[in-house]
Formats: structure tokens, C-alpha cells, sequence
């Protein structure tokens, strides 16, 4: 049975490191995946991922299990996020390289996609990155929060500081943006050819 | 929570959509799609929306982070191990001795006359080897030359001394201090390997990203040439039926009797 994060935050706090690292192995995939949907680049998200580790262990001392482990983690990753965004001043670039997505897609499908389907997938996944990165902060982070994350209404709610139906309208107001967005772009029409 | 619902409540529909809402809510928004389809609609293009949504995953990265304790911090870089291995006295009487060494060199004179305390130096003035002037009467006699130097000298000898026991102990605190200095070194060592092991997959992982994306796009440009040459083809064959028919037009033309 795999051990809690609570068990591990709390041999960690007791100074075993392997307790944190397993904690590291855990996390590192969906913090990693936070940060690059947030800001929309590999390589910077990445770097964040690993100063999010970093600075939840020289923090773990004052860690006194206030929130779930990993609701500090996202807390810390977004707030990592926002610094990168304020250092970059402008809007999240959504990395969407030609090339890589297609290879990974002909990889997941398989021989018998044809090379206008796999462009038509490569299309639609770069349109909702598009969409995405042009949504207010709030509005993607909630959304990402909640739909690639699955944390409650309330948890985002605590981690965005804000009343449990500010989260719903700014999920709301950013599906709607979103729909809009994706009908321009033909995205919903591209879904239903693949 | 009120048990109707209306067109308006979109907190209650996105709650609805990520079925988070308790039974008697969840049937209060059903009644309600089921007599507004506008609503019903709406639901439904959200719900396509968030397919979509789905389909967007990040690239696959190499993570494996790891956070590595170190064991030992490391020695300051402005001062040597053996300067720190001193002890406080040796390290004083070091500092003497490089104050009187310099003091002999730069020739400094110190004399106490009748107008006070007076210090010289005589950088360009070699030293006088000659016997010191007589003091002046009443005064204390000040400690002559060659007292100074073979105290110097002592100083000098013991500093050495214990300069020369130090390194000799140094092997035998090497070898104490080589078992955990071994340790943090073989850990590096497997840092490093461990990171261009990563480099080397991350590198031969690239390359075959790059031949399969190479070969992709090669396809890609055949269907698309193959499109063209289709449309090429389609033209020339209009063309050539436009040509037999104006052909046919001139053969008949040419067949008519001339009234």
C-alpha cells in the first residue's frame, strides 16, 4: 500500500530526504503540467517545476498541514508562475512547435490516421492552447485547476482566494470565451473530422 | 439552494457540467434543460468545449528531480587548510613575525628623545650596521639590535616548527577526513553520470523526434505534390478537350461547302 503524503510530508519534516523525494516523484508530472499549461513553455515550466520542489522543501518546517501537500505545491507553482509572467510582462506564449506535436501524434494514433487527420488534430490542440493562453489569469488558472487537476470548486477557491462562486463564474465566463474562441478557429469542426 | 432554476443561474450549470452538485440540485437544473433548450444547448456546447480541452497535453519532459543533502559544507577558498589548521597562538605569532619582517625591512627606527616618541622608515636609506647612538642620560636603555634579531630568529625557528609538525600530521587527518571526502565524491560522480546518462536520452530521444518529424513532413509533401499534379493533370485534361473541340469545330468547318 502506498505510503500518504501526509506519512512522507512528516518524514520529511523529521529531516528524511528519500521521504521528500518520493514525494518529488509523485508531484513532479502534475506540477510540471500546471506550470506549462499556465505559462505555455516547456523548458521554463520545467524549471519552475523543480524551484517549486526545491522551495516547498526549505519551507517544509513551517508546513503544518493547514492544507492538503499538494494544494501548498500548486500554491507555490502558481505563485512561481505569476513572477515568470511579471518578469516576462506580456501574455503566456502557448509553444505549440510544429514537428513535435505531429510526431507525437502519428505516435499515438498509429499507422492508419491519414497525414490531414494528424494535421487536423496538431491544428485543434494548438487552437485550445491559443484560446487558453489569451484567457485572463484567473480564468485559466481556474480552468486548468479544474479540468486537467480535478480539484474542487472549494479548493480552487482557497488557492485563488476568492468566494466559492467567483470560481464558477470564472469557469463559466472562461468556457464561453473559450467556445467562442475555438468556433473561429474552426476547432470544434476539426474535432468532429478526427 | 433554491430547488428551480433559472436561465440566469450559470454558477448552478457550470456545477451541473462538473457534476459537483447535490441530487436534489442536479434534478432542479435537469427540469429546467428539459424545458429550455437554450440552456440545453448551451450545456451541451460547454461540454464539447471541455472535450476539446482534453486533448491538449503537455510535452513530454524529462523530470526526475531529486533534492541531495550535502554533507559537508565547504572550506572557505580565501584561506588554505593548513593556515586553518593553526592554532590561534601560531596564527599570532605568524602575524608578528610578518609585522617585524616587514618593520626590518622597510629600516623602521623607533626613538624616544627629548621631543617624544619618533618612528622612521628609511626605504631608501640602508640600515645603519654601526653601534646605536648613546641614549641620552636618565632614559631607558632600548633593547639593541641584535637582541631583536635573535629574538626574531627564535620566533621564526618555533613558527617553523610548528609549521613542519602540521604537515606532517596532515596526511594522518587526509586519511580520517578520506572516507566521507570518498563518499561525496563518488556521489558527484554518479550525479554527473546520472546527468549525462539524462543528456545522452534526451539527445537520442530529439534526434528521433527529428527523423520521424522529417519523415512526417516528407508525406505530408507527397500528398500535397500528389494534390497538385491530380490538379495539373485535371487542367491539361480540360484543356485538351477544349483543344479536340475547337478541332473538330475547324475539321467540320473545313468539310462545309463553300455557298
Amino acid at each position: 500500500m502506498a505510503v500518504s503524503d501526509e506519512d512522507l510530508v512528516a518524514r520529511s519534516i523529521d529531516g528524511d530526504v528519500d521521504s521528500f523525494n518520493q514525494l518529488v516523484r509523485r508531484w513532479e508530472r502534475p506540477i510540471y503540467a500546471l506550470a506549462y499549461r499556465t505559462i505555455g513553455r516547456e523548458e521554463d515550466a520545467r524549471d519552475i517545476a523543480q524551484d517549486t520542489f526545491l522551495r516547498a522543501f526549505r519551507a517544509l518546517p513551517g508546513f503544518k498541514g493547514q492544507a492538503k501537500f499538494s494544494s501548498w505545491l500548486y500554491r507555490i507553482a502558481l505563485n512561481l508562475c505569476r513572477d515568470w509572467m511579471r518578469r516576462q510582462r506580456r501574455t503566456p506564449l502557448v509553444a505549440a512547435p510544429e514537428g513535435v506535436d505531429l510526431v507525437e501524434l502519428a505516435a499515438e494514433q498509429g499507422p492508419v490516421e491519414s497525414i490531414e487527420e494528424l494535421v487536423a488534430r496538431q491544428e485543434m490542440s494548438r487552437a485550445v492552447a491559443e484560446a487558453m493562453a489569451a484567457l485572463p489569469e484567473e480564468q485559466r488558472t481556474a480552468i486548468i485547476l479544474k479540468e486537467y487537476h480535478g480539484l474542487t470548486f472549494q479548493e480552487i477557491a482557497d488557492l485563488q482566494n476568492c468566494p466559492l462562486s467567483t470560481v464558477k463564474t470564472r469557469l463559466y465566463q472562461g468556457l464561453t470565451v473559450l467556445r467562442r474562441q475555438l468556433d473561429a478557429a474552426g476547432a470544434r469542426g476539426m474535432r468532429g473530422r478526427t | 439552494m433554491s430547488t428551480t432554476m433559472g436561465c440566469d443561474d450559470k454558477e448552478r450549470l457550470v456545477a451541473y457540467l462538473y457534476e459537483d452538485l447535490a441530487t436534489s440540485e442536479r434534478l432542479a437544473v435537469e427540469r429546467h434543460l428539459a424545458g429550455c433548450a437554450a440552456c440545453a444547448a448551451e450545456l451541451e456546447s460547454l461540454g464539447a468545449v471541455r472535450g476539446l480541452l482534453a486533448g491538449w497535453t503537455p510535452p513530454d519532459a524529462e523530470l526526475g528531480f531529486e533534492i541531495v543533502r550535502s554533507t559537508r559544507r565547504a572550506a572557505p577558498a580565501a584561506r588554505g587548510a593548513w593556515a586553518s589548521a593553526l592554532p590561534v597562538w601560531a596564527q599570532v605569532a605568524a602575524a608578528a613575525l610578518v609585522v617585524a619582517a616587514g618593520a626590518a625591512i622597510a629600516n623602521v627606527q623607533v626613538r624616544y628623545g627629548a621631543e617624544g616618541l619618533s618612528v622612521t622608515t628609511g626605504w631608501l636609506n640602508a640600515p645603519q650596521m654601526g653601534p646605536a647612538p648613546a641614549a641620552p642620560a636618565g632614559l631607558a636603555q632600548a633593547p639593541r639590535d641584535d637582541e631583536w634579531r635573535a629574538a626574531l630568529a627564535a620566533l621564526e625557528e618555533k613558527v617553523q616548527r610548528d609549521l613542519d609538525r602540521l604537515r606532517a600530521d596532515a596526511p594522518a587527518r587526509a586519511a580520517a577526513a578520506a572516507p566521507d571526502e570518498a563518499a561525496v565524491l563518488r556521489r558527484v560522480n554518479a550525479l554527473i553520470e546520472a546527468s549525462e546518462q539524462r543528456q545522452r536520452k534526451e539527445l537520442a530521444y530529439r534526434l528521433s523526434q527529428m527523423g520521424r518529424d522529417f519523415d512526417v513532413q516528407r508525406r505530408a509533401d507527397l500528398v500535397r505534390i500528389e494534390r497538385g499534379l491530380g490538379q495539373l493533370d485535371a487542367r491539361a485534361g480540360a484543356e485538351a478537350a477544349r483543344q479536340r473541340q475547337l478541332l473538330n469545330y475547324v475539321m467540320r468547318a473545313s468539310t462545309q461547302p463553300v455557298p
